[in-house]
């Protein structure tokens, strides 16, 4: 079972599709949470999922706006696609009927 | 980008540097917000490092008890010459501990050779057991040489600074420059092919064993001195105890060396504390 911080991350990625890097990983979980991604559970969350199998990383282009620097490529794999799928309905399944469940 | 963020970014393996870097200047991420933020991978980063047994046995054996060890016997070098140094400014005649020409020349080669052999082995086991620890274990490993000069201080005074000088001076030759080889060697080339390091295993039990041996010697001379009244030896099992430790990084070598069955498992991660 994913974690709720992996959840939101394969998501990010997956939305993201193509253009899944750290930084726009980043910018996705704040926009769509609201709070604060720190680079640090953004990096070591990355090579967790990795390990796991669930999505895979690389070193892509070098862009003048980063400085010259790589970004780290990201794509879910469908494993990744699969845990996903599960943790969201496993949620949906948990949250039926509860006062937050919108109809 | 902030110079202090750069820096700390340097604890960062290269590839993971540059992305994180090439992030920050894409948000336009700077000052305390981009220090936080490489701060905070660091630190889960080397957290994450000491989850493996390596760093552990790196900081409390080597760093904690053969570093400390060395130095004893580093002092122990130069002892009988302070000593000598220190009686004749004091009282105006030489200080001998009893020994004969050959045996005090026997007696100090072998430990110099000895202390330059521990002393290479232990930092090339420190660069083996803690490769991205090393700020924290090799710190603490070179540390100590603040902890035996500061009292050396007080009991060597008031001529310390000319005693203190030859303290560090021996200190610097016999324990921190080869240290230093052995772990840059280390760095270098990682662990040493199971022939070398039975080449090496065989050197130093030799001269441990030689240790053990004439380390009873000034003690003998005591006893002989006193006319058997006064026996100051702790005896050759404490000897063999002190130099035993100090021969044990060089038996982490010939078990961690190439084509080793340990060394197998290691590389397919048996030992791994993950």
């Amino acid at each position: 079972m994913l974690g709720e911080f992996e959840y939101l991350l394969l998501t990010a990625a997956s939305r993201l599709g193509e253009e899944a890097y750290g930084a726009a990983i980043r910018q996705e979980i704040e926009s769509a949470t609201g709070h604060g991604c720190s680079i640090g559970a953004l990096y070591t969350t990355l090579d967790r999922l990795e390990t796991k199998g669930l999505l895979k990383t690389w070193m892509g282009e070098a862009t003048p706006v980063r400085g010259g620097r790589p970004k780290r490529m990201v794509k879910v794999t469908a494993k990744g696609v699969q845990a996903a799928a599960a943790f969201y309905n496993a949620v949906k399944r948990v949250s039926q009927g509860v006062a937050w469940e919108r109809p | 980008m902030n110079i202090c963020v750069e820096l700390l970014a340097r604890l960062l393996e290269a590839d993971e540097r540059a992305a994180v870097l090439g992030d920050l200047a894409e948000l336009n991420y700077g000052g305390m917000k981009a220090f936080r933020g490489v701060a905070g991978l660091v630190l889960r980063r080397q957290l994450a490092l000491w989850k493996d047994w390596r760093p552990w046995l790196a900081l409390a054996g080597l760093a904690g008890v053969v570093s400390p060890i060395l130095l004893i016997v580093t002092a122990g070098v130069m002892w009988p010459l302070l000593l000598t140094i220190r009686t004749y400014l004091r009282v105006g005649s030489l200080y001998s501990t009893g020994l004969t020409g050959v045996e005090e020349v026997f007696t100090f080669l072998t430990v110099v050779i000895g202390l330059l052999l521990w002393s290479w082995t232990s930092g090339f086991v420190m660069a083996l057991l803690s490769r991205k620890t090393l700020w924290i274990t090799g710190t603490l490993y070179f540390l100590w040489i603040a902890v035996l000069l500061v009292p050396l201080a007080h009991l060597l005074a008031p001529i310390s600074v000319l005693l203190l000088t030859l303290q560090a001076v021996a200190s610097a030759v016999l324990f921190v420059y080869p240290s230093a080889k052995g772990l840059q060697s280390g760095l270098r080339n990682g662990a040493l092919a199971a022939r070398k390091a039975a080449l090496l295993n065989a050197a130093i039990l030799c001269i441990t064993a030689i240790q053990v041996w004439t380390g009873g010697w000034p003690s003998a001379a005591v006893i002989r001195w006193a006319g058997g009244t006064w026996d100051p030896s702790p005896g050759w099992p404490n000897r063999l105890f002190v130099y035993g430790i100090l021969a044990l990084p060089a038996a982490y070598l010939l078990i961690a060396a190439k084509d080793t069955p340990f060394a197998k498992l290691e590389a397919h991660g048996e030992f791994r504390g993950q």
